[in-house]
């Protein structure tokens, strides 16, 4: 029910310019990878070309693999059902939509056995404050609940991996907490998370590993508790801070 | 004048007008396209219709069956077309691909069906019926019941299906949808396809009341674009209500003024209003509402 | 433009003006380009608007209709020659361009061009309503052209005459466009086009320059419409038809934007279709509608996109 991320030689390019270049990288079934670096170093780039998705037009070439399987240029919606889910930065939830009706498409019935389902009661179990809002549309929900009913969302499709675009940006530092204690719950129970955070200080909290990336290049890899003290992250650290 | 028959007319055009745009509104609202070659996807629905009873001999409501099938084919032909624009984004064209699509069903329909005027023979047509100092037929009566239908049915399909919900997820943001494992291609096929099945289904209950040419649809398209602004973009309870009244104010201009110049006049009803109100063309809130 | 430039230039306006001649000089030649010379005409002023503005103006038939309309009820009805029959159709556009640019000032894209093009109809049905305007059976009996000044005589009725005059005309307005795209307010129009926040902060009102580029725009087809009326001798409700503003269209685009000849090379294309290898009315507008839709369907940007190496006149508005 976790799955295994793996980046070979991926790059990506916007129109002339390369944003990101990363020769390998790999999460380990049912750990917590964070992503960090500066603005502009590529993290948003790097996750959205895993899920193959973006609102603007990339180029990408290399390869992405999830369970050994190459999912490189598949389209976004089938890497959905196939259990790799991405939050996207800023907008996550459809504002005209209830909470209800955001969180109604669940995965397809057969799906791979294993994957751990998720259904409305265990989403509002892991979100509380959902339930209470259940009839609002998305519009009308703070930033914090929008960013709870964006993961929420992407739990019911049933993911294996689970990749997550900067959560935090403006949440309240309780909001920030809450939400990584629980995506570290979910990664305790077995899911895959890749994490993009600015927020490095929060992130190291809840990570097994830390990937620092600046330029689009993976510049230091290593388990959370060698690279706390890698003087790189410290600078990341005070150059990136709070979003 | 007889007032009471004016008011009855104008909500039977009314109708006319509501159903003809409904298809616009959703391509509009959903997809955000302008559809140019809508007047000319009219007159196709008539003329099919037209021509598939006289080839065939079934009659009428076998004939509208038709032509809505083959509007939703040319709906969903029109969808393949514009796919690879759409991927570019590159809204301009997207228009002017319409506009040239509606030459080519013009062109088309002339070379098929001829440039005479012909008659769509609805059965209803003929049978009136009185009521008091007011009369209207059949057919009239055909024309907003079905048009009531099919606004109740949209209302339903949009709120309470999954394909509505996708359909409104679609309006708001197409690249989150895809993130919700929608296919979204699928979405805008489903709504191409009601634009060209609507279009073409309006125009069967309609066309029978005066003769068809191969180039008409032109009025049809100020009519549709007027009400689908007055009542708010992507509104499709909106539309319903823009479209009665535009009814209403055609019937009455044109027995108080002149019933030639009622597209102009509704033309100006829209300058009026967009003067008023500018942030009428922006796409409304109330996607589906 | 270099010295060497210029020449050439010249060289091929003075070839251009013997080319019915060159291609046979029969009525149908002489025909084709006369009515080649006096579209392209039309379709340069929708080409400021699209290429340079970046707005589809859908409008343009019902200002060349005007100067057609203008130009023929002030020679038929008050028996005024070519001249005041030109300023009419002048006026009688900019008046209209200035209706329909005060209504659509504040509006963009897909709301701009859907007002223009509902204009357009509204033209159309008050046309042919419209007994001052001939109603649906137009007007009739325009006389040959004469712009005869004192004793320099300038008259054109049959085919071959027209052509110096509607050769004039498309040399007048091609120049007239070159000037305009490197004018003041050609650039302030490609600057509001690219980027409006950018043009605001430097000091350029986007809603006034736009006014003021559909001002310019509407005599240009005016003028076309005018010559028009005099060729044909006849006006009438068929020059609101969209074949018309599919031409247009289609011309500006098939060749890419913003080439100083591609409303041109694109305008011959058409014609010479319909000329030569016409299938027929409806024919003519399936292959129209079919040629738009394929040019922006896999060819976007133009033909000339198409051409490995581009060194032609206005590429610099190639990253449109």
């Amino acid at each position: 029910m976790s799955a295994r991320l793996e980046v070979e030689n991926l790059r990506v390019a916007y129109g002339a310019s390369a944003a990101v270049a990363v020769d390998h990288l790999v999460v380990e079934p049912g750990t917590l990878a964070a992503v960090v670096g500066a603005n502009g170093a590529g993290k948003s780039t790097l996750v959205n070309a895993i899920a193959n998705w973006s609102r603007a037009e990339p180029r990408i070439e290399g390869a992405v693999r999830m369970d050994g399987e190459e999912i490189t240029g598949r389209p976004a919606h089938q890497l959905v059902k196939r259990g790799l889910q991405l939050v996207p930065e800023g907008r996550g939830v459809f504002m005209g939509l209830t909470v209800e009706e955001n969180l109604r498409d669940g995965a397809p019935s057969g799906a791979d056995p294993g994957r751990r389902t998720y259904s409305f009661e265990d989403v509002y179990e892991l979100f509380p404050r959902l339930r209470e809002r259940r009839t609002m549309a998305g519009g009308s929900l703070s930033g914090g609940e929008r960013q709870m009913l964006a993961v929420g969302r992407a739990l019911r499709m049933a993911p294996k991996a689970l990749l997550l675009d900067e959560p935090s940006i403006g949440l309240a530092p309780r909001f920030v907490s809450l939400l990584l204690q629980t995506i570290r719950t979910l990664v305790d129970s077995g899911l895959t998370v890749l994490l993009v955070e600015q927020n490095v200080r929060a992130a190291m909290q809840v990570t097994d590993v830390v990937h620092l990336l600046e330029r689009g290049r993976l510049i230091a890899s290593g388990p959370v508790e060698e690279m706390r003290d890698d003087p790189r992250i410290v600078e990341a650290y005070l150059g990136g801070g709070h979003g | 004048m007889n007032l009471l028959q004016q008011i009855v007319n104008g909500i039977i055009i009314g109708h006319a007008y509501a159903l003809v745009a409904v298809g616009w509104t959703m391509l509009l609202g959903a997809a955000r396209l302008v559809n140019f070659g809508h007047g000319q996807m009219y007159m196709i629905g008539a003329f099919v219709a037209w021509w598939f009873m006289r080839m065939t001999g079934l009659p009428y409501p076998v004939a509208v069956l038709a032509a809505i099938l083959v509007g939703a084919l040319i709906g969903a032909i029109m969808q393949r077309l514009l796919m690879r624009l759409t991927l570019s984004g590159d809204l301009v064209s997207l228009m002017i691909v319409t506009l040239g699509f509606g030459q080519v069903l013009e062109g088309a329909a002339g070379l098929t069906f001829g440039a005479r005027p012909q008659t769509l023979t609805s059965p209803f047509q003929s049978l009136t019926l009185h009521f008091g100092p007011v009369w209207f037929t059949v057919q009239d009566v055909i024309l907003v019941v079905a048009t009531i239908v099919v606004f109740v049915a949209l209302r339903l399909l949009l709120n309470a299906t999954k394909f509505g919900t996708a359909v409104r997820m679609v309006a708001e943001d197409p690249a989150l949808t895809r993130l919700a494992g929608i296919d979204i291609a699928r979405v805008y096929m489903g709504i191409f396809a009601f634009e060209g099945a609507a279009v073409a289904f309006a125009a069967t209950l309609v066309a029978p009341r005066t003769p068809i040419l191969t180039s008409m649809g032109f009025d049809q398209v100020v009519t549709t674009f007027v009400v689908v602004v007055l009542g708010g973009i992507g509104s499709v309870g909106g539309s319903y209500v823009a479209g009665v009244c535009l009814g209403l104010f055609t019937a009455l201009f044109g027995a108080l003024v002149s019933p030639a110049y009622t597209t102009a006049a509704m033309f100006v009803l829209l300058i009026a209003v967009m003067a008023l109100r500018p942030g009428q063309l922006a796409a409304s809130a109330n996607f589906a509402r | 433009m270099s010295a060497r430039r210029s020449l050439l230039a010249l060289a091929v306006a003075v070839v251009g003006f013997f080319l019915p001649r060159l291609l046979g000089g029969s009525t149908l030649v002489y025909d084709t380009l006369v009515v080649i010379a006096i579209f392209s005409a039309m379709s340069y002023g929708l080409d400021i608007v699209l290429s340079d503005l970046g707005e589809i103006s859908l409008a343009h038939t019902a200002f060349f209709a005007t100067g057609a309309y203008a130009a023929a009820i002030l020679a038929v009805r008050y028996g005024q020659n070519a001249w005041v029959a030109m300023a009419g159709a002048m006026v009688a556009s900019l008046a209209l361009a200035l209706v329909l640019g005060l209504i659509t000032l504040r509006t963009r894209e897909f709301a701009f061009s859907l007002v223009t093009y509902a204009a357009a109809i509204v033209c159309m049905n008050v046309a042919s309503n419209w007994d001052f305007l001939g109603g649906s059976d137009g007007i009739v009996g325009v006389p040959p052209l004469d712009l005869s000044i004192g004793p320099i005589r300038l008259t054109a009725g049959q085919s071959f005459e027209f052509w110096p005059y509607a050769y004039a005309l498309l040399l007048l307005t091609i120049y007239f466009v070159y000037r305009f795209r490197r004018s003041s307010l050609g650039q302030a129009a490609l600057m509001v086009h690219m980027n409006p926040r950018l043009a605001t902060m430097c000091g350029l009102d986007g809603n006034r320059v736009r006014l003021k580029v559909f001002l310019v725009s509407a005599p240009i087809s005016a003028l076309a419409g005018w010559l028009y009326a005099f060729q044909r001798a006849y006006v009438g409700t068929d020059l609101f038809d969209t074949y018309f503003l599919v031409l247009m269209l289609t011309s500006v685009i098939i060749a890419g934007r913003g080439l100083l000849l591609g409303p041109l090379m694109g305008t011959a294309l058409l014609i010479s279709q319909k000329s030569f290898a016409s299938l027929g009315a409806y024919g003519d507008k399936l292959v129209l509608g079919a040629v738009l839709v394929a040019a922006l369907c896999y060819s976007p940007r133009g033909l000339a996109a198409l051409w490995p190496r581009r060194r032609l006149a206005g590429a610099e508005k190639e990253s449109a």
